[in-house]
């Protein structure tokens, strides 16, 4: 069944729509600077490189890999642009303005990209002039200079982007009538979306064809777990009856749950991946997140825990659990 | 999907049990190529025999609303109106629905009590 969401009041609209502006000004602008960047280094390097760069570099900063150069370079644009804008599409479509951690979010994703290209623009000079690139090594002042970067462009999103709105009221549950006689259940699912096991595919195709082409043994490891990451998190079996809630992956782990007893509060709230740092299964001081999705969501108060699950129907979830509990209470019809 | 049972109801378990997953189906709740529980789960969480809720995939199974495979459980089939006239008639009802603005949902919801009656 689907329920409609009720509509936020205009001012919130717009303060949601100004956040939005902002955060999306701020990531793709330091996407765009970084992308100028790159290509401004390689505009200004142009004709001084030689015909193959080092790209991997073993534990002593010596090179251990090579790669003609124009491949080389072509490889690093692309990780630079498409890592970034891969990551601003995935939480895009989650809305990840909205959510708690919409600074930090914005903020990796800007700073993930300000390393990116800090890396691939000092490793690029330092080719420059260069008759054989086994002489390019990689220092720790290199090492610095890209994380001193990256916390700096990060620090300055923190700082540019305003802070989060608050979450909005959490709607009235209407219990479920649960007369002495009566059984009563509900069996749900929370799903990801299609952008995110697109996303999560097409990921893995790329890591599939590295590995092909790096040839380094490891990184099928890399892919396994990729392949397990998405089959355990893409969905997951929630079920709401007179023991509490329970959930679990639908390959059977991760699972949890939250015993009738021991629930304190119900509720049907607004969340977004933002609200919990991301998709999944989100562990977090006092919470728990099954996110895989923005919009509604059950909502469980045990003690000082909280367990956030992005349901199908939450409102008839949280509606037979409150019903339950009422009944537990000996306020049941 | 909800599933509501009735022990003190003269409708056997088992075809409320029925009843339960069709509606689920009906409403959209529940939908093709998705897994119902598994009958142990279901027998337990509604706290009923495990031989009831089989009883209830057995029979759903039957109709074709459901199929069952050895290590894959109970799968939603998908299923089309087969009878023209309903298939008209589902037609009609939805035009006067759009019509006169009564949402789907609540549609189902009278739907849903027109087959309680």
């Amino acid at each position: 069944m689907t329920h409609k969401t009720p509509a936020p009041d205009k001012a919130r609209r717009q303060a949601e729509e100004r956040l939005r502006s902002r955060h999306l000004l701020v990531t793709v602008s330091v996407t765009a600077l970084a992308t100028l960047a790159y290509l401004l280094t390689l505009l200004l390097t142009a004709g001084r490189l030689p015909d193959t760069m080092a790209t991997h570099f073993g534990v002593g900063g010596q090179p251990d890999e090579f790669m003609r150069t124009w491949v080389a370079l072509l490889f690093q644009g692309a990780v630079v642009v498409f890592l970034p804008v891969a990551l601003l599409v995935t939480f895009g479509f989650a809305n990840w303005w909205k959510g708690e951690f919409a600074r930090a979010l914005s903020a990796m994703i800007s700073g993930l990209c300000a390393v990116l290209a800090t890396m691939f623009v000092v490793l690029t000079v330092a080719h420059v002039g260069v008759a054989d690139p086994a002489e390019v090594r990689l220092t720790w002042q290199m090492g610095l200079i890209m994380l001193g970067v990256g916390v700096a462009v990060a620090m300055l999103v923190m700082f540019l982007l305003p802070r989060s709105l608050p979450r909005p009221e959490p709607s009235p549950v209407v219990p479920v009538e649960i007369a002495p006689n009566y059984r009563v259940s509900w069996f749900g699912k929370a799903r990801m979306g299609q952008t995110f096991v697109i996303t999560m595919a097409a990921a893995t195709v790329l890591v599939v064809a590295a590995t092909i082409a790096s040839n380094i043994w490891w990184m099928w490891l890399i892919v396994l777990m990729m392949i397990l990451l998405m089959a355990g998190l893409s969905s997951f079996d929630v079920v709401v009856d007179s023991r509490g809630v329970r959930w679990r992956s639908s390959v059977g782990f991760p699972r949890g749950a939250v015993r009738l007893r021991d629930i304190t509060d119900i509720s049907v709230i607004e969340t977004s991946p933002g609200d919990f740092g991301g998709y999944g299964v989100r562990m977090m001081p006092g919470r728990i997140g099954i996110i895989t999705r923005n919009g509604h969501a059950l909502r469980v108060v045990h003690g000082d825990r909280e367990l956030v699950i992005t349901v199908d129907d939450a409102e008839v979830a949280a509606g037979v659990l409150e019903g339950w509990r009422l009944k537990g209470r000996g306020q049941g019809a | 999907m909800l599933i509501r049972i009735d022990t003190a109801s003269a409708e056997p378990l088992y075809a409320q049990i029925v009843r339960a997953v069709r509606q689920g189906v009906a409403r959209g709740e529940i939908r093709p190529g998705d897994r119902l529980p598994a009958a142990r789960e279901l027998a337990q969480s509604l706290d009923v025999n495990m031989h009831t809720v089989l009883r209830a995939y057995g029979e759903l199974r039957d109709a074709g609303d459901i199929e069952l495979r050895r290590g894959r459980g109970a799968t939603v089939v998908a299923r089309r109106v087969a009878n023209s006239k309903v298939s008209k008639a589902v037609e009609q009802l939805l035009e006067v629905a759009r019509q006169s603005g009564v949402s789907l949902e609540e549609l189902h919801e009278a739907l849903d009590e027109g087959a309680d009656r």
